[in-house]
């Protein structure tokens, strides 16, 4: 950008376009790039974390102890937790935002594009050491990713692996939620004035705010875990004059930004797939962006949910009840809108609308079961048991997990230039729909029921439900594989799209050429 | 009689940047929320949570400083009837350059690969100075043409003049 002298002779010989070879994953700089290494390592660590939730289901597929012991099933549990929320959905959503977010708002690039390169190199290491815990003395850490002391405190070698690992994971988070707040704040096109921003980008806006609002408070709590472990500290150990129960505070007022981190970019997502294939406007876009904004306001008010039953005042679980169901209210505005936009529209079923209007259904379940937790009363019945895991279970799968599927679909014909196969896309879409409910719809029942979630064993009358989720949880997983053999072959060929590819779509990324090319927008876009 | 003005000024600055009255509000914000959570910690004895913040709003701050910094220049072209200068204006970077006006050439280069926008080179006798960077290619392509017409016009005002 910078006026530089130049001699004739040496005339614009850098970075024409990709280096060959490996080295153009591991040197890039270009946010389409990172996106795609973003997707795919999230990819790959969905199969690791799916594995591993099958060692819990197939452990859990009787009652008794038969296949791990019980030790390990709680690593399982743990390490099944960390990957899938930090190893899976965070970066699947960090891979959509590095490939949709610049050609969304006309920008070239992410703002800040070496910072980029690095923010994704170092979830391998970050993610290896994490693993490395598994063959370490004592094994891996097994007291659930919440690491509430003095549990955790408990964990062998692993330990400073485990606190070291988050650590690069968080360092990994900020950069990349610096960036997409960079690159949103300073590289719009001319006239992609705040309100005219897509969805997708505002909700990833709110959600880097969260990021930055949030993960030194996770960095500082794991911190004094270490040294109250290994430095004598007390901040958590009672024995010392710690509070153990503060901990708890600390880690979910960074966990319930947390999660609404994993779900605002599916809102997102969805709030771009529904009215493209409605072919009518987003219903209420200004109250979408506000209602964002609510939620993500009131993810921090409303953490002790979490923790009803260590006791605490009266009015404090009164206050935490009444500003959780609050939530309710701009989650519903989002829900209507959703609803509104299908209201009359030329609705066409595509693979990504199915997914959409999955995770709609389906999310709202995950919504409904989470107000029955927020009632305080309910909650000391439901603590700890199934229910909470069926409930945050169909807000994290059919709800971002579905989404982050549905965004594939939807912008993988804009990425490869090639269609995906619409029927096995359908078929992907069922037998993932049927069976993530037979997987997570039973454990609401077991729950209720009074069966404790973390246990490698139950009693014999949550046996027949149990069978059910275990074989969800393999049909559910073998279904993915469908998913991998639509997007190897939508990347290695298949029907050539137009630029527009879906009919419905609008915004700037459409007008773009599919494939983009390497360097989108050298002209900058004006936004009328 | 020549009529023409004796200098003719452009200014070319990039459209996107972060606004400079909206950053401090920004930073205050962020300062006040990230900095009020780990003070309260730190002040319950939880202190650990503070080093952390500090090092993140210090890296937000620096990287939006960084960002600024790289939107926050002015290219000025200036043409008068013995030369054109052409001035860099940045914070700390300050840049100028001057060339006799009858040796001027103005050059839009090709660019060697489609994916990539011309180039607008300013020069005489094998210095050049790439210019207007930041513009999109119909901009560059109108920014040539104006600044090779006011050579024009300030070589042979006369010319001009009866033209």
């Amino acid at each position: 950008m910078n006026a530089t002298t130049t001699d004739t002779h040496h005339d614009d010989h850098h970075d024409h376009g990709p280096a060959p070879g490996l080295m153009r994953w591991v040197t890039t700089t270009n946010h389409k790039d990172i996106g795609t290494l973003y997707l795919w390592f999230s990819l790959i660590m969905f199969f690791i974390g799916g594995a591993m939730a099958l060692v819990i289901r197939t452990e859990l597929f009787q009652p008794g102890l038969q296949v791990v012991d019980p030790q390990f099933f709680n690593t399982m549990t743990t390490m099944h937790a960390l990957i899938m929320i930090f190893g899976v959905v965070m970066p699947a959503f960090v891979g959509l935002a590095n490939w949709m977010l610049p050609i969304m708002i006309g920008a070239p690039d992410m703002a800040l594009p070496r910072m980029n390169n690095w923010s994704f190199w170092i979830l391998p290491f970050g993610f290896s050491m994490m693993l490395s815990t598994l063959f370490m003395e004592g094994g891996g850490p097994a007291s659930g990713w919440t690491l509430y002391p003095p549990l955790s405190l408990q964990t062998g070698e692993a330990f400073p692996f485990l606190i070291f690992s988050i650590h690069i994971l968080g360092i990994s988070s900020i950069m990349g939620a610096i960036n997409i707040v960079a690159t949103i704040q300073n590289l719009r096109a001319p006239g992609m004035s705040y309100m005219k921003m897509p969805l997708f980008v505002w909700t990833w806006f709110i959600t880097a705010y969260l990021l930055i609002a949030v993960m030194p408070v996770l960095a500082g709590a794991v911190t004094m875990l270490l040294t109250d472990k290994y430095f004598g500290t007390a901040f958590f150990t009672a024995g010392g004059g710690g509070d153990p129960v503060m901990f708890q505070h600390i880690f979910w007022f960074f966990g319930h930004p947390e999660v609404y981190i994993l779900i605002l970019p599916s809102f997102g997502v969805v709030s771009e797939i529904i009215p493209t294939f409605a072919r009518k406007k987003l219903f209420g876009y200004a109250s979408m962006v506000y209602a964002t904004g609510s939620i993500a306001f009131l993810s921090f008010i409303v953490w002790a949910h979490h923790m009803f039953t260590v006791g605490m005042p009266l009015s404090g679980e009164l206050f935490f009840m009444f500003a959780t169901m609050l939530i309710a209210v701009p989650t519903g505005v989002k829900v209507f809108n959703w609803v509104a936009t299908m209201w009359r529209g030329a609705m066409t079923f595509e693979t990504p609308m199915l997914f959409a209007l999955g995770f709609v259904i389906m999310f709202t379940i995950g919504g409904f079961s989470g107000v029955m937790l927020a009632l305080a009363p309910v909650d000391f019945q439901y603590h700890d048991t199934y229910f909470v895991v069926a409930h945050f279970h169909y807000v994290l799968v059919p709800g971002s997990i579905f989404a982050i599927i549905a965004a594939v679909y939807y912008w993988i014909p804009k990425w490869t230039g090639n269609m995906y196969d619409e029927k096995w896309g359908k078929i992907h879409f069922w037998t993932s729909t049927i069976f993530v409910n037979l997987l997570f719809f039973p454990m609401h029942f077991v729950g209720l029921a009074g069966m404790p979630r973390r246990i490698p064993d139950y009693a014999v009358q949550f046996a027949d439900f149990n069978a059910i989720a275990t074989v969800g949880a393999f049909g559910f997983g073998f279904a993915q594989l469908i998913f991998v053999y639509v997007v190897f072959k939508c990347v290695r060929g298949g029907e050539k799209v137009t630029d527009q590819v879906w009919e419905g779509a609008e915004g700037l990324e459409w007008t773009l050429s599919s494939p983009p090319p390497y360097h989108s927008f050298t002209d900058q876009p004006v936004v009328k | 009689m020549q009529q023409a003005p004796q200098t003719t000024e452009f200014n070319i600055h990039p459209n996107a940047g972060i606004p400079r009255p909206g950053w401090p509000w920004l930073m205050a914000g962020l300062v006040v929320i990230g900095g009020g959570i780990a003070l309260r910690l730190a002040l319950m004895g939880f202190w650990l949570v503070l080093p952390f913040t500090l090092l993140e709003l210090g890296l937000v701050y620096y990287l939006v400083r960084l960002v600024q910094r790289r939107g926050g220049y002015v290219e000025r072209i200036r043409i008068d009837g013995e030369q054109l200068s052409i001035a860099h204006i940045e914070p700390g970077k300050d840049r100028d350059w001057s060339f006799p006006l009858h040796w001027v050439r103005v050059e839009l280069r090709a660019p060697s690969h489609q994916w990539y926008p011309h180039r607008l080179l300013l020069g005489a006798s094998g210095r050049w100075v790439e210019v207007g960077a930041c513009l999109t290619d119909a901009e560059r392509q109108g920014l040539a043409d104006a600044v090779r017409g006011e050579i024009r016009r300030l070589r042979d005002p006369e010319h001009e003049h009866h033209a």
